[in-house]
């Protein structure tokens, strides 16, 4: 059966193509079809249909209902006289007591006869299972644990194990594996000293999750590679009896600590430098700028007194407490002073600009100012050809514009005039013309 | 062979006879429109079961003056969705939103030969709702309106489920007669990948 032909459209497609789509039931339906027809039609209870079931049916209904009410009454006396028995009593001493208690108090009793000096290793009131053992061995490793505990137990504790272990310390060779770790986790690399404290083992085996073994009683196993690592230790001992624990340890991963200084390396001495983290990974960085000052900050700003070579550091720490630190030579002289003023300059054509400047963006010369560096203190004055003051500054950072009251000046040659004093504290006095342009 | 009539009427009686022979006839029929209407084969027979124990005891709805096939068709669709609803619940259900593809295009499957048994097939890949909007919609011809009330969803919903089901029966029909690698791929350019 199938769809030919051509269909433009999808439902066109399964409508024709399902048109008299027929599928064979199993046999099964049929049969569970008709005794659900059956019990229905039963239970509707066609006059039309009565026959000798419905006959034999009423009478069996008619008969258990006899013999149920009968020996229900007879049941009833039973119960009322049955109250008193002491047979009962087992009955209901078990809910009460449960199941642990059945298992618990020969255990008990087997321990205390079978190695009384275990229990002296075992700190009363650490107990956390209600149902195990009264001497469980894990515990020793408890409780010379000093560091947050993520001690992991490879056996559950489960009735039979304990029943196991019964007939272990039956025997008064019940071996138990434990051992005292040095740390549960760390920062990468992590250093982790293993020591067995099993008893009654005859041979011990260390194995861990990424596949190291040891059989030595006491070893030392780094761990470079961040992540969960387990430990076991299975201790064997007379006979076939075994045990093992394992613990959990965590290698936190390391952040990267990286910085860049601007201006790199070069030879200023007034200007601050601002120092940028790049480092990865991490929650927070310390700066240590080598002349005593320090910081918390991302990407401080410092600015050194004196010349000098110094040694920058950051140190980066992650959530883990792990960090990362990075240190970089910053050298710097003080002392180093000059100024220098230009002798042509284009002013803004679209109005005054106030004279703002930076050393590093105003490329394209429409302020008149100097390049300096090492300047303490400074003052510089514009005049016209004829002398009249058009302009004077003594910050820094403001230049003149080659507007005056608003208007631009003609183009031509200005007069300056600058003094002002060096780092050093010597003094200078400088002047010049420069030529004003126009584009 | 009894005709219709006659197992109708054994039917209102109550005849067992009649009740096997009505199942005898129509079961291979009614189980082709539940398989549409459900996950697996399993479900299909459950439906098929509900769908005789229906037809048995409300067969005096039938008035007699439609087609018979018509009528087991309408209560074999009526208990799918009756069954849908009661499934709903247990079964994975897509937001609409998380469907995002489109009609791309009109891919025509003009020769193209989809056995009734592939066409189910994917039909049984759209996530419930969109089956059963499709079914009604397409196949067994309601209006939007009317499936909006036996599905209990918003028309609106009932629309775009249809497109969206439209557009997924194309992407897998493209996509089965590329597996049956028994047409030509004309419609694809390999060397874009």
């Amino acid at each position: 059966m199938a769809a030919k032909g051509k269909y433009s459209d999808i439902d066109e497609l399964f409508r024709s193509g399902l048109e008299g789509f027929e599928a064979e039931p199993s046999p099964l339906v049929r049969r569970s079809l008709m005794r659900r027809v059956e019990t229905r039609e039963f239970l509707r209870f066609n006059p039309g249909r009565i026959n000798i079931w419905y006959v034999a049916v009423a009478a069996a209904t008619a008969g258990a209902i006899l013999i149920l009410s009968s020996g229900g009454t007879g049941k009833g006396d039973d119960a009322i006289s049955g109250r008193a028995p002491s047979d009962t009593v087992s009955i209901t001493e078990i809910p009460s007591t449960g199941i642990p208690a059945k298992i618990e108090e020969p255990a008990d009793l087997q321990t205390r006869a079978g190695s009384t000096d275990r229990q002296t290793t075992v700190q009363p009131g650490t107990r956390e299972e209600s149902m195990s053992l009264p001497v469980r061995q894990n515990e020793v490793v408890k409780s010379k644990l000093t560091s947050s505990d993520t001690l992991s137990r490879a056996k559950s504790d489960t009735a039979g194990g304990n029943l196991q272990q019964v007939a272990d310390i039956q025997g008064e060779n019940l071996t138990v594996s434990s051992f005292t770790i040095s740390a549960l986790s760390g920062c990468a690399p992590l250093k982790v000293s293993l020591s067995s404290t099993s008893t009654n083992a005859e041979s011990i085996q260390w194995v861990s999750s990424d596949g190291r073994k040891s059989q030595e009683q006491t070893i030392e196993w780094e761990f470079t590679t961040p992540g969960s690592y387990t430990i076991g230790l299975t201790a064997t001992g007379k006979g076939a009896s075994s045990d093992n624990r394992s613990a959990t340890i965590i290698v936190h991963p390391l952040p990267k600590a990286r910085f860049e200084v601007t201006p790199a390396n070069r030879e200023v001495t007034d200007r601050d430098i601002i120092l940028f983290n790049y480092s990865e990974n991490f929650l927070t960085a310390s700066w240590s700028f080598g002349d005593g000052g320090n910081s918390t900050l991302n990407d401080p700003v410092h600015n050194y007194k004196a010349s000098g070579a110094y040694r920058i550091s950051l140190k980066v720490t992650n959530e883990h407490g792990c960090s990362d630190t990075v240190s970089k030579i910053y050298s710097t002289s003080r002392g180093v002073h000059r100024i220098e003023f230009p002798n042509a300059f284009i002013p803004n054509k679209n109005g005054p600009t106030g004279g703002y400047y930076s050393l590093r963006s105003d490329e394209a010369a429409s302020v008149f100012h100097p390049e300096y560096e090492g300047v303490t203190e400074y003052y510089l004055a514009v005049y016209s050809r004829t002398g009249a003051l058009l302009f004077e500054s003594r910050s820094l950072n403001i230049g003149w514009d080659g507007y005056y009251k608003g208007q631009l000046c003609e183009p031509g040659v200005y007069i300056w005039r600058a003094r002002g004093r060096f780092v050093t504290g010597e003094q200078f006095q400088k002047s010049g013309d420069v030529t004003l342009l126009k584009f | 062979m009894l005709s219709d009539g006659e197992i109708i009427e054994g039917c209102r009686k109550h005849s067992r006879k009649a009740q096997q022979l009505l199942y005898d006839k129509y079961s291979r029929f009614l189980l082709g429109i539940c398989l549409r209407y459900s996950s697996d084969r399993a479900e299909a027979e459950d439906i098929l079961q509900d769908v005789f124990v229906r037809v048995f005891f409300n067969i005096d709805e039938y008035s007699g003056a439609g087609s018979f096939a018509g009528w087991l068709r309408k209560v074999a669709v009526n208990t799918a969705i009756t069954n849908y609803h009661r499934t709903m619940k247990h079964r994975y259900h897509l937001d609409i939103d998380e469907y995002k593809s489109m009609e791309t295009g009109t891919v025509s499957f003009e020769d193209d030969l989809f056995t009734a048994d592939e066409l189910v097939r994917v039909l049984n890949e759209l996530p419930p709702g969109y089956k059963m909007v499709f079914n009604l919609y397409a196949v067994e011809g309601y209006k939007h309106r009317e499936i909006a009330d036996m599905l209990n969803i918003d028309v609106n919903t009932s629309k775009s489920q249809y497109s969206r089901a439209r557009a997924m029966l194309r992407d897998k029909l493209s996509h089965l007669r590329e597996l049956r690698g028994s047409y030509v791929a004309d419609d694809r350019d390999d060397e874009t990948e």
